[in-house]
């Protein structure tokens, strides 16, 4: 136990060592996120409500996408496909204890660092100038936090499925690149989910991306219960999903020497 | 310079057939390039359709926008992507940019040339089925006045982008490090300037029509493509005033990228 | 004198600022290189070698003094003087790494603006001379280094320069590939004229190329002269460090004692004298050896050496 807090703490030590790729991310965050709340203000201007959002919705839906795009996004995306490549990750498979929980404790400690460092602080200033939905309540502002915690694990759980790829090719990123395109737009990062067409929404909201980041701004925006049960529900799948491609990993690394 | 124009065709044809060694992975570079900008597109028009209009402005009509900002970008990265902050400091850091200064060449001119990024092909080529595809849905009659208005937009857009590339190489040279703000520049001012600008409050628009001018490249010659009257007190020859306005950034740029040379052999970095 | 020196170069200082303050890389040097000379110019690193040939290919401002080569200011005129000069990294390609080799020639060519005809007849010779035949069709990142060595001489070469630099290029390279590159480059220097600054620790580059030698150290030149007086003063010593097996006193015929310590012992002895094997011979006569090493001079030691003052160059 004292090793996954370890392995948690290194990666929060890790990650906010890194301060000018922070300065410039919050500067990045910050001016889509400007030019975002533009556009919707220019919307709702003759509409109060579209979709069942209105433009506090919106507004709540851009912010909380800004905080989160790098621990979504996380810029050390490749590092586990990386690793697997060069043969480095055979030794830890070879550790004993854990390596998927491993790799997620360091994974989070780095994710937990992008959301004190970038999430919080941007959401913040977003909430004093702008007429956020968030919750008024310490309780709401608690399942917030927990929901961003989810939104992080999640996304480790999903960008260690793609970057396993790499077990079984070379061409891990072309596959990637190929797919990249509709995660984008199914994960609610082009515009909200609400707004696909009644058929589309229904199907999206099924999949494992709504976790990412419109699961944290229904948690926001008052439908806590159903987004953090459908968090959760993910978390255990994509848990099971996880470990399933580790074993088989493993056997294969036995059988063909990595 | 026009006497080394040959060469540097020539560097640059090398450079695809060098690329081209790998077809497979040029062919899916391109068509995720090609594929992001549909999907970007997709998401506005989903957005739009349900607003009905923003400023005014018809989906369509915005749509069109958005396809000439993303053909003018993948324009200047397809040329401009070695100018990156991140790949100049590279070069600075390995020492390779003194191989650079011992051909006979303009420095600028064999970075440029030296690699072309087919990947942006993609994207411009989507972003000119975008803006054809919206322009036809928009109802736009395609005449040469307009046609060149719309290649105006494009050329003058994708002549700023190249500017800030330009002047942030040049700084590079200076801090030796990347940096994530010209980016900003790059993609933000893409993003901004593919929504009319009416919509934004008047420092972005300021910032985005007359310092860094991306949103007059782009959205005044559109006034013209979609036959839209701009906002009270905006004159019809304004849309031509982007070139001049384009070339001076552009220049700008150029001599930001000069001091960063005179900087680089001066102190040997 | 004869001819216009191919490369002037008077006063020349380099300054930097660093984080420690400030460094001066070449504190004055000066030097006339008349037209087909063979240079090498050699020192320990960090001594301003590479910090001359900069400023000498025009990719660098000196801060004081005068450069000219080929007549130009380099970097006034550092285009018009790329066409007549040719660099060779040793560790760095100017090659086009994904392509055959053939078409890293052919843009040389373009870029040099060589007529087609005259370039294949010089490439022809510079593939017969350099077995660059059949490694025409391979992609540069697959060619040995040795062969990209010949390769990046070839390219180098192609448009006829009037003047070499020459960066270690031997560095790297096995016995036959640096015999190879060392038989083109004497040839290069007799036959066309070309001259040439190789710079180098490789000493056996030095004694078998250049007929001149110029040793720099600390930005100062320390040594400017024929490579033959250097090799009389100094280069003809070698060093038998030898572990005793016991700690005792050592006399050995034809050697010196330059140095001891507890029981290692370091004989200095004169090449063209004793040989090494007879040197051995009567250092095992008289005592029990544990443990010995044979050392060749470097540079390193030879500044040593000049640094001590003995023989006059």
């Amino acid at each position: 136990m004292r090793a996954y807090l370890a392995l948690l703490r290194a990666g929060f030590q890790r990650q906010t060592s890194y301060r000018l790729a922070l300065a410039a991310g919050l500067l990045t965050n910050a001016f889509f996120g400007v030019v975002r709340t533009a556009v919707f203000y220019a919307l709702y201007r003759e509409r109060d409500q579209v979709a069942g959002l209105d433009v506090a919705d919106a507004l709540t839906y851009v912010w909380v996408l800004e905080g989160l795009f790098a621990v979504v996004w996380a810029p050390w995306f490749w590092e586990l496909a990386e690793a697997i490549r060069s043969g480095e990750f055979v030794a830890e498979l070879l550790r004993p204890g854990d390596p998927y929980l491993r790799l997620l404790a360091f994974d989070l400690g780095r994710t937990l660092s992008v959301l004190v460092t970038r999430t919080v602080p941007t959401l913040t200033v977003a909430a004093l100038l702008l007429p956020l939905r968030l919750p008024a309540t310490l309780g709401g502002l608690v399942l917030l936090g927990a929901s961003l915690v989810l939104a992080a694990v999640v996304s480790f759980q999903l960008r260690f499925l793609f970057g396993s790829a790499a077990f079984w090719t070379p061409d891990y990123r072309s596959l990637f690149m190929l797919v990249f395109p509709v995660l984008w737009l199914l994960s609610g990062f082009v515009v909200p989910v609400d707004f696909f067409p009644g058929p589309l929404r229904a199907l999206v909201d099924w999949s494992p991306l709504i976790p990412l980041l419109m699961a944290p701004v229904r948690v926001a925006t008052g439908a806590a219960g159903a987004a953090l049960a459908t968090q959760v529900a993910w978390v255990a799948l994509l848990w099971l999903g996880g470990r399933a491609v580790l074993a088989l990993a493993s056997r294969r690394l036995v059988v063909h020497g990595g | 310079m026009a006497e080394h124009a040959g060469v540097y065709l020539r560097l640059a044809a090398a450079s695809v057939r060098a690329t081209a060694r790998r077809p497979a992975y040029l062919v899916v570079r391109f068509l995720s390039a090609g594929m992001i900008v549909v999907i970007e597109v997709a998401g506005v028009v989903l957005m739009l359709d349900r607003f009905g209009s923003i400023g005014g402005w018809r989906p369509a009509e915005v749509v069109v926008l958005f396809g000439l900002a993303f053909t003018a970008q993948g324009l200047a990265l397809m040329f401009g992507d070695t100018l990156e902050a991140d790949k100049v400091s590279e070069l600075v850091r390995r020492g390779t940019f003194d191989q650079v200064l011992t051909r006979p060449t303009s420095p600028l001119g064999w970075v440029v040339a030296s690699y072309v990024d087919t990947r942006f092909v993609g994207r411009m080529l989507a972003g000119a089925v975008t803006v054809a595809w919206a322009a036809d849905r928009a109802g736009v009659a395609w005449t040469p006045g307009r046609a060149g208005l719309a290649a105006l937009a494009v050329a003058c857009a994708a002549t700023i982008i190249f500017g800030v590339l330009l002047a942030a190489a040049g700084f590079t040279f200076v801090t030796v490090q990347g940096s994530e703000a010209v980016n900003v520049l790059i993609y933000g001012g893409q993003y901004l300037a593919s929504y009319p600008m009416q919509i934004y409050g008047s420092a972005l628009r300021f910032v985005f029509v007359w310092v860094i001018p991306i949103g007059l490249a782009i959205y005044v010659p559109a006034l013209g493509v979609l036959g839209r009257q701009g906002p009270a007190g905006l004159p019809g020859w304004l849309a031509w005033l982007s070139a001049p306005v384009a070339g001076a950034f552009a220049a700008l740029g150029g001599l930001a990228w000069r001091a960063g040379i005179r900087h680089y052999v001066g102190t040997g970095s | 004198m004869n001819a216009h020196p191919v490369i002037e170069v008077e006063g020349l200082c380099k300054r930097f600022r660093t984080r420690r303050g400030p460094v001066e890389a070449v504190a004055g040097i000066d030097f006339r290189v008349q037209p087909g000379e063979f240079v090498g110019y050699a020192g320990p690193n960090g001594a301003g070698k590479s910090t001359t040939v900069k400023m000498m290919s025009g990719i660098l401002l000196p801060s004081a003094g005068r450069v000219a080569v080929c007549g130009m200011v380099p970097y006034r005129e550092r285009k018009r003087l790329a066409r007549r000069m040719g660099v060779v990294f040793g560790q760095r390609t100017q090659l086009w790494w994904d392509l055959p080799l053939e078409e890293s020639f052919e843009l040389v060519g373009h870029l040099y603006r060589i007529p087609p005809a005259e370039r294949a007849a010089r490439l022809a010779r510079l593939e017969e001379v350099l077995a660059l035949g059949p490694l025409l069709a391979v992609p540069v990142r697959s060619l040995s280094l040795g062969q990209r060595m010949r390769a990046e001489l070839a390219a180098a070469v192609l448009p006829a320069p009037e003047v070499l630099f020459l960066d270690e290029p031997t560095i790297g390279l096995d016995v036959e590939a640096k015999a190879a590159v060392r038989d083109f480059l004497r040839e290069l220097n007799r036959d066309q004229g070309t001259t040439v600054i190789l710079t180098t620790h490789d000493l056996d580059d030095i004694t078998r190329l250049c007929s001149r030698l110029m040793i720099i150290d600390h930005g100062r030149l320390i040594y400017d002269g024929t490579v033959e007086a250097l090799r009389t003063a100094y280069g003809t010593t070698r060093v038998l460090v030898v572990d005793l097996a016991e700690d005792e006193p050592v006399q050995v015929q034809g050697a010196v004692l330059a140095r001891a310590e507890g029981r290692r012992r370091w004989l200095e002895f004169a090449r063209d004298e004793v040989s090494a094997a007879e040197l051995i011979a009567r250092l095992l006569a008289g005592h029990e050896v544990a443990d010995l090493t044979l050392e060749e001079p470097d540079i390193e030691d030879i500044v040593r050496r000049i640094y001590r003052g003995e023989a006059p160059p």
